[in-house]
């Protein structure tokens, strides 16, 4: 059983690299990437700007949402917590297209409006991820800290938040993949960004555009998202894993 | 689920031009189909392995066969979570469809993205609405069907 | 020490946890609470740490109203311990026993002797545990940290919620008789919570037991088992209450209240120290090991023979007597 599963996994994980391989030398053979080599200057400024526009709206949307989350899971006030997990629910059906473009009936074309409108969006998984991660701190914890004497904000830093780490950071991660990807939308909003490329490669049939702006940004998405991968791994207190662990085995 | 919508579309588009398909429905459905695999296999992956141990054991000490122990007991003991997959699959690909719209497949984003040419505010949130409601409609109809086929017994 | 004066809790307006509780524990005393689930044991107990609010009535502790106390300060002066150890996954083993030393600002080389010695107390090697997480421990090992915790700071009172109800048989048992020997030897100011008869008659001072929010009976485990107020209290003491409570004497104790027989030479004989429990002086009389057993004190000094018809003889005097 365990080893056949082993083989499944080995083949599909073959057959996936191979794919992988065989699609970059056919993009490669059929110089799919030539706008990036003639044009670096564009190619550095749009990836500048992409870049520019998902770490600013990312930035910002921890310093709101983890707070925001912390508040809420209060216990005074607890009773607000199902609004906000309500809201950022509801608010995640909304379109990220549909976002970007209100964010420009505001503030009009440019930057400004795909960094507000990326904030607004990535606000929602940080929060419901912090609310998760400290809801989840097992209730016998909390109560032995407080009959030990730890006031409420000793047990909020030293128990409640490198307990709910993990959560928390899963959440910045699934927010700025997305954001990679929303961001690749802001040429729309005047924002500039790498969908510059991909939108004059869709308008004028033109695979070397569409390839030289896709691929970056999926290369991109993979390697924010191997990164945060290994933050958690390099933040997340050991014993915690050991922990995460021993419950799923 | 980490490759961004429009980036996969943006790959897409070159591969199936090969066979004359790069624009239109074809890399829309393509794209949202790999898209609905990771949450749903994933769900429905954790949702089985985590069936409880001694079910399954009482299961096998009973005598039943591997199937009738996944169709008698693993299955509706998981139906909870698989169907949670397949809302976040779905309200997932209603999202994405929207973006489908600038690749020449339609669809309500198209709404939104006239109403980003022509700077038309109304338009942009009638189209953020229906996708939004349509979202929520689908939603509330999967876990109708969540309800239905969930046996009694294992809901909380 | 701690006083329990109508003490009532309502929870939410109507649930009524525990009703005009009057009792006091004495320094040095270990008292459990003893009964059914949900007759206010944890409720009772909570009360004291102000982890629950009273609704009526008051705990003093030291003289001093709980209510009216700070309750962070009052809180780092009582050890607690929970069923599910509360450990914090994210420290390792000497962040979790030293946190309250650490809040109260000791210093490192203070702090590292403390828990070489709490260690060593607990029955865990000191520098073998250190820097290990909860998760790399069993669950014995766990509670032991749980209670070297409870101890860092050298609390007077202790708070414990079914301290070993999580474990299995032979390790609770274990763990029961080390905690009896530190508490010899540390005399704090035990509350403590169990649903377990054998358990509150091996350990306690006192038990209080309770069923529905009221006080059955507070007594020692011998009077309690000997002696109990009620048909409730008999019941749950069980039926083998007399035999439960043969534990609680030594052969001293019938030295001490009858005259021992002289050693007949007809009879066989064994000897006996005088400070074992008189269960073991009746299994070896049961045994056919023996029809007398000769008492000796430590330095084995002869002092006189017991037999079953003594034993017996005593047993009536301590159920007449302990009222
Ligand atoms: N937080 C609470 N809210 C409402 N009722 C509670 C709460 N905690 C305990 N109770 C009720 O108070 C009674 C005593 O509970 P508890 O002290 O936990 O009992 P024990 O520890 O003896 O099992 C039970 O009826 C229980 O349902
Ligand atoms: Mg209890």
């Amino acid at each position: 059983m365990e080893r056949t599963n082993k083989t499944i996994a080995l083949i599909i994980k073959l057959i996936f690299w191979g794919l992988l391989a065989a699609f970059f030398v056919w993009a490669f053979t059929n110089s799919m990437f030539s706008t990036i080599v003639e044009q670096p200057d564009t190619f550095f400024r749009l990836l500048g700007e992409h870049v520019t526009i998902v770490l600013l709206s990312g930035a910002a949307a921890v310093l709101l949402a983890v707070p925001l989350g912390i508040f809420v899971t209060r216990p005074k006030f607890r009773k607000s917590e199902w609004l906000i997990i309500g809201i950022a629910n509801l608010g995640q059906t909304v379109p990220s297209l549909a976002v970007l473009a209100l964010a420009m009936g505001f503030l009009g074309i440019g930057i400004s409006a795909a960094i507000v409108a990326l904030f607004v969006y990535s606000l929602l998984p940080i929060i419901q991820n912090t609310i998760a991660g400290i809801d989840s701190v097992d209730d016998d914890m909390i109560d032995a800290a407080k009959g030990m004497g730890l006031t409420n904000s000793q047990i909020l830093w030293k128990i409640e938040l490198p307990n709910a780490l993990t959560s928390i950071i899963a959440g910045v991660r699934t927010a700025l993949v997305i954001n990679i990807g929303t961001a690749a939308l802001a040429y729309l909003v005047g924002a500039g960004g790498l969908g510059v490329w991909i939108f004059t490669g869709i308008r004028l049939f033109d695979n070397a555009f569409l390839m030289s702006g896709a691929v970056p940004v999926t290369l991109l998405a993979i390697l924010i998202d191997y990164l945060f991968k290994w933050l958690q791994f390099a933040l997340v207190p050991k014993g915690l894993r050991l922990a995460r662990k021993a419950q799923n085995s | 689920m980490t490759i961004p919508s429009l980036a996969l579309f943006g790959i897409m588009i070159p591969i199936l031009s090969l066979i004359n398909e790069g624009i239109g429905t074809l890399p829309a459905v393509i794209a949202l189909v790999l898209y609905s695999q990771l949450p749903i296999i994933r769900n429905t992956y954790t949702a089985i392995n985590n069936v409880d141990p001694d079910i399954r054991d009482a299961a096998n000490g009973i005598g039943l066969t591997t199937f009738q122990r996944l169709y008698k007991v693993e299955l509706p003991n998981a139906i909870p979570l698989i169907m949670a997959g397949v809302r976040t699959a779905t309200v997932l690909n209603i999202g994405v469809g929207a973006i489908a719209t600038l690749i020449g497949a339609g669809g309500l984003g198209g709404i939104i993205y006239q109403g980003i040419l022509r700077n038309n505010t109304t338009m942009i949130l009638a189209g953020a609405l229906s996708v939004a409601v349509l979202a929520l409609i689908a939603d509330l109809f999967l876990r109708l069907i969540e309800n239905l086929f969930t046996p009694k017994g294992v809901k909380k | 020490m701690i006083h329990f004066n109508d003490v009532t809790k309502v929870y939410n307006g109507n649930v009524k946890a525990i009703e005009n509780m009057n009792f006091n524990v004495e320094d040095g005393e270990l008292v459990i609470m003893l009964g059914p689930s949900g007759c206010g044991k944890t409720t009772l107990l909570r009360m004291v740490n102000q982890l629950e609010s009273i609704t009526d009535g008051d705990i003093m502790l030291n003289g001093k109203s709980v209510k009216h106390s700070n309750k962070i300060e009052m809180r780092r002066n009582i050890g607690y311990v929970i069923q599910s150890n509360g450990l914090f996954p994210n420290m390792n083993i000497e962040d979790n026993a030293m946190i309250v030393p650490n809040l109260l600002g000791w210093d490192r080389k203070k702090m590292r002797d403390r828990f070489n010695t709490l260690m060593e107390l607990v029955g865990l090697n000191p520098d073998q545990y250190r820097k290990r997480f909860p998760h790399e421990l069993s669950g014995g090992q766990q509670q032991r940290v749980g209670v070297a915790r409870a101890l860092a700071a050298d609390p007077p009172v202790m708070l414990m919620d079914e301290p070993f109800g999580a474990l299995d048989p032979i390790i609770r048992t274990h763990l029961q008789e080390e905690f009896l020997q530190i508490q010899k030897e540390l005399k704090k100011t035990i509350l403590f919570v169990s649903h377990d008869i054998d358990e509150a008659v091996k350990m306690a001072d006192k038990i209080a037991l309770l069923k529905g929010g009221q006080m059955m009976q507070y007594a020692e485990p011998a009077k309690m088992l000997n002696k109990p107020a009620n048909s409730f209290v008999a019941e749950f003491v069980g039926q083998d209450r007399v035999l439960k409570s043969m534990s609680l004497y030594t052969v001293k104790d019938l030295a001490t209240a009858l005259t021992l027989k002289p050693v007949s030479e007809s009879l066989e004989a064994q000897n006996i120290n005088e400070n074992l429990s008189l269960r073991v002086a009746i299994s070896k009389l049961l045994n056919q090991e023996a029809d007398q057993l000769i008492v000796e004190n430590n330095n084995g000094t002869n002092k006189g023979s017991i037999t079953l018809d003594l034993i017996e003889q005593f047993l009536h005097r301590e159920i007449k007597e302990s009222v």
